[in-house]
């Protein structure tokens, strides 16, 4: 059962226990953490290909907001704000990875096995090949999205995936809203070409 | 209005993801009624977007989130001691004074050890000349003169330096 303060918290929106951080109070970010640390992995996840990877880039991002509490002013979502961080912290953790020529990034549509617990979801009363198919599929989905560009695969996770808006989606990436569907476009094109043999296996 | 089909095609993202205006979003429509490749095109679209949300997921867990609040604690912790280490700043303020008392304590004590030494040791012309005056003043009591040292005797005295 919740106590009181963790159910004033949950009524509490994202800016209002920003500047209860800022004040001071640690539960309130623990609160934003809860919130929405769910969905930043996804993002991280998706945008980088790796799922501890992801966990590092998220940690991080939420560590980046805390430390810049005092500076936060909430311009429309807070979520446009994470989602900001999230992605910059993606693109700097995955150019030190690659400066250090440590284990590269997967970025060519090869069918091999994504190392990790990744959850595909409640398996069911499936056949077991079912269930290796339904993986497979999803693999191969991972690997098309990685085989899209920095760019493009940024564009399409936030509208796609993460249902942003347009103009949230050029806030994040710092494109105007014209280049935001251009981008999508382009995105949806070459994964229609990447995964034309998935579909007419379906 | 008549739109066409390169211009149809570009256009068919932003209408399923409900970002155009109400006459953009009309023209199009009638254009892909009537039009069977750009009404395909629509369905490839859709079709691309339905497979790509079976995407897999990462569960986000408890220990993931502990693990966030621990690096805000030690982030915390290691910048109250980066501030407390900052000159100016809270310990080192503390520091500062303890510092500057004890280095004030010292200056006084080596005063009055010098003007004790003043008085009982040191040869005249071998001291300041405040020391000097005071050490005649000093000598002149204790000789029972009585007389009274004017500050320009004390003057006269030479220092070897």
């Amino acid at each position: 059962m919740k106590n009181r303060l963790e159910t004033i918290s949950d009524q509490l929106d994202d800016a209002d226990l920003m500047r209860r951080t800022a004040a001071g109070d640690r539960k309130a970010f623990g609160v934003l953490v809860d919130r929405h640390h769910q969905r930043a992995l996804n993002l991280a996840y998706r945008l980088s290909g790796d799922e501890d990877l992801a966990r590092d880039i998220v940690q991080e991002s939420f560590l980046r907001i805390f430390k810049a509490v005092d500076r936060y002013t909430p311009q429309g979502r807070f979520t446009t704000y994470l989602f900001t961080v999230v992605r910059n912290a993606t693109i700097e953790f995955s150019r030190r990875r690659r400066r250090r020529r440590e284990e590269p990034l997967r970025t060519s549509f090869d069918l091999d096995p994504i190392p990790g617990e990744i959850h595909h979801g409640v398996p069911g009363p499936e056949a077991p090949d079912v269930i290796t198919a339904n993986r497979e599929l999803s693999d191969r989905l991972a690997l098309a999205l990685l085989s899209l560009g920095e760019n493009l695969r940024a564009v399409f996770v936030l509208s796609e995936l993460e249902g942003l808006s347009y103009a949230e989606i050029a806030r994040i990436c710092r494109i105007p809203e014209g280049t935001v569907a251009s981008r999508k476009y382009a995105a949806i094109r070459q994964l229609r070409t990447i995964l034309s043999p998935v579909r007419a296996r379906l | 209005m008549n739109i066409s089909c390169l211009f149809a095609k570009r256009r068919i993202v932003r209408l399923l993801d409900g970002e155009l205006n109400p006459s953009a979003r009309d023209a199009l429509e009638i254009h892909l009624e009537r039009c069977g490749r750009c009404s395909w095109a629509r369905d490839e679209v859709k079709s691309v977007r339905e497979i790509m949300r079976a995407i897999p997921r990462v569960h986000s867990s408890a220990r993931d989130r502990a693990a966030i609040l621990d690096a805000v604690s030690r982030d915390e912790t290691d910048r109250e001691e980066r501030h407390f280490r900052t000159p100016g700043t809270g310990v080192f303020t503390r520091i500062d004074f303890v510092t500057a008392g004890a280095l004030a304590v010292g200056a006084v004590l080596f005063v009055l050890v010098l003007t004790e030494r003043g008085k009982a040791r040191l040869p005249e012309g071998w001291v300041p000349s405040v020391t000097a005056y005071r050490t005649a003043e000093w000598h002149a009591r204790q000789q029972g003169a009585g007389t009274e040292i004017k500050q320009g005797e004390s003057q006269s005295v030479e220092s070897p330096f």
